[in-house]
């Protein structure tokens, strides 16, 4: 089926390719400061799967502007990543929990894309899924070794119960997002996966008797051009070389 | 399992091409310092990636963020490896390794003591360091005498001759730019030209036991003269000065030839006394320090099971 670019698809692609820009230059802070080398690699690794993946998002998006433009180039204003991603996380366990509840959210948003009706997005998402399955494998098999200890439960669960209400964020859109499923974009509502989401969470902190208070964090700012504080030294270390010299290329 | 009845027979073997395995009754002095060149090895490839990590999130656009991470992931890849090989030579565990370097009580390559100042220092150090660095471990490959670190070298060498290229076309990216581009690249050379040149150390010593061996295959200056001769037309023709008032071009031989090299700064580094050394140490220990949580959680898992 030709899929139509509208302005629904655009905002939602958007903002999903802006969640991976982040999360991506975020974890490649990681690198060579990490609890072991094998985790350096690890996130590392994960980071350079995420940016490729903004990227092929926002090749997708066919617009004007170079993928470099649009990743770097826009008023803050402009970019629609969730709050979640944006969190710098310079402590460990909270780079840990975003990573665990990050790519938790990405299995579900890439699959509805990946059983969406639009091939050219279908594919980048089952490409993308391939990958996924190690970031979460990595992620959740790190975190369950963790907080089998006193130790990791003291030291991930208060990030566990700060940042999984944010993440719910991941699932919104700031148009109507029942265009979204109508055009065939996205195989399931974004409330469905939110709350596919929201269950595998639980079921995966139940073993470590966490609750989580949902409620706390119900807004979409993110989406609707409202940059977190992070955000802010985030965009000025992506763009401090590129905003030297306007006319390099580099 | 190879064993020798003296030093002599030892040397005979390893003169002759033999390789040793870890398995071997190899002689302490062999063993201890393979350990020490693995580990220094180890050690700079490690700090190596905290060098480069400063302007990875800095990295001007996605494709050469990309780039960036993946050659910060080889360099950290390959301290791994060498970690590991170390290890296995029982003179230290791979956390005890690590706890002396960020002790300050073991070495890494003088290169990795200096700060990256700017994104045309991060180009220098892919062009004049990783170069560098490829032709010193070229030269361990070539005629290596311990097995395990001669197979894990001819991973690392396929890995740096990516970086090399990528230099070369960072390099050269800088040298087409604008005035701007073209400014902070002579900066940055002028910055890290005498390092990479230092990498290779002063002239070896005549009766350097690493020769002997078969761990190094050739000495300090040449590999370093090789370089220079190297290196030196290539900044010239694209457009950058060689930061030494001395340097000239023999007539006869068309051999570049350099001012006398001061040393100071080479030693000040080996001292841990370099420009960055202790920013450099005091954020690696913090960052250790601060995840021994996690191998600690992470060993009491493993001994509950």
């Amino acid at each position: 089926m030709m899929h139509t670019l509208d302005d629904a698809a655009i905002e939602y692609l958007l903002g999903f390719a802006d969640d991976e820009l982040c999360v991506g230059q975020n974890h490649s802070w990681w690198i060579a400061v990490g609890p072991f080398l094998e985790e350096d690699l690890a996130f590392s690794s994960i980071a350079q799967d995420e940016l490729g993946h903004a990227r092929m998002l926002y090749e997708f998006l066919e617009l004007e502007e170079s993928v470099d433009q649009i990743a770097y180039g826009r008023d803050p204003r402009e970019y629609r990543s969730a709050h979640i991603a944006e969190l710098r996380c310079h402590q460990w366990p909270e780079a840990l929990v975003r990573h665990v509840l990050y790519d938790l959210a990405e299995e579900v948003r890439w699959r509805a894309l990946s059983k969406g009706s639009w091939k050219g997005i279908a594919a980048i998402a089952t490409r993308a899924i391939a990958e996924e399955r190690f970031h979460l494998q990595h992620a959740l098999s790190l975190a369950e070794r963790l907080l089998a200890t006193a130790e990791g439960r003291k030291r991930l669960l208060p990030s566990f119960q700060r940042l999984a209400p944010m993440g719910q964020e991941l699932f919104r859109v700031n148009l109507d997002e029942l265009q979204l499923v109508e055009s065939g974009l996205l195989s399931s509502p974004l409330i469905d996966q939110k709350n596919s989401w929201i269950k595998n969470v639980e079921t995966f902190l139940d073993l470590f008797n966490c609750e989580i208070n949902w409620e706390q964090f119900q807004d979409a700012p993110g989406r609707e051009g409202m940059r977190s504080s992070d955000f802010e030294s985030l965009h000025a270390e992506m763009i401090e070389v590129l905003s030297l010299d306007p006319n390099a290329k580099w | 399992m190879k064993t020798w009845e003296s030093l002599e027979d030892f040397e005979a073997f390893v003169i002759d091409g033999g390789i040793v395995e870890p398995s071997d009754e190899m002689p302490d002095v062999y063993r201890l310092a393979v350990f020490k060149f693995i580990e220094l090895h180890a050690n700079s490839e490690y700090m190596g990636g905290l060098t480069e990590r400063d302007w990875i999130p800095k990295a001007p656009g996605l494709h050469r963020k990309l780039t960036a991470l993946a050659k910060t992931q080889d360099e950290i890849g390959h301290a791994h490896l060498l970690y590991m090989i170390a290890a296995d030579l029982g003179v230290k565990t791979r956390d005890e390794m690590m706890e002396d370097l960020l002790a300050g009580t073991t070495n890494f390559h003088n290169v990795f003591h200096y700060r990256v100042h700017s994104w045309g220092d991060q180009v220098a150090v892919a062009y004049l360091v990783d170069a560098a660095a490829l032709a010193s471990q070229q030269a361990v490959f070539k005629n290596c005498s311990y097995g395990p670190y001669k197979r894990i070298l001819r991973r690392v060498i396929a890995e740096e001759g990516f970086h090399m290229r990528n230099g070369e076309e960072l390099l050269l990216t800088m040298a087409s730019g604008t005035d701007l581009q073209r400014t902070m690249m002579q900066d940055s050379i002028n910055r890290w030209w005498l390092p990479a040149i230092q990498l290779f150390g002063p002239d070896s010593r005549l009766d350097d036991p690493l020769l002997r061996w078969n761990i190094k295959s050739e000495r300090n200056e040449v590999l370093r003269d090789r370089y220079i001769q190297k290196f030196v037309p290539q900044l010239l023709n694209a457009g950058f000065q060689v930061p030494d008032s001395g340097l000239y071009q023999d007539s006869e031989t068309g051999r570049w030839c350099t001012s006398d090299i001061d040393w100071e700064p080479l030693k000040a580094t080996m001292r841990n006394g370099g420009p960055d050394s202790k920013r450099r140490l005091s954020d690696a220990k913090a960052a250790w320090e601060d995840a021994s949580w996690v191998r600690d959680a992470l060993d009491e898992v493993v001994i509950s099971k």
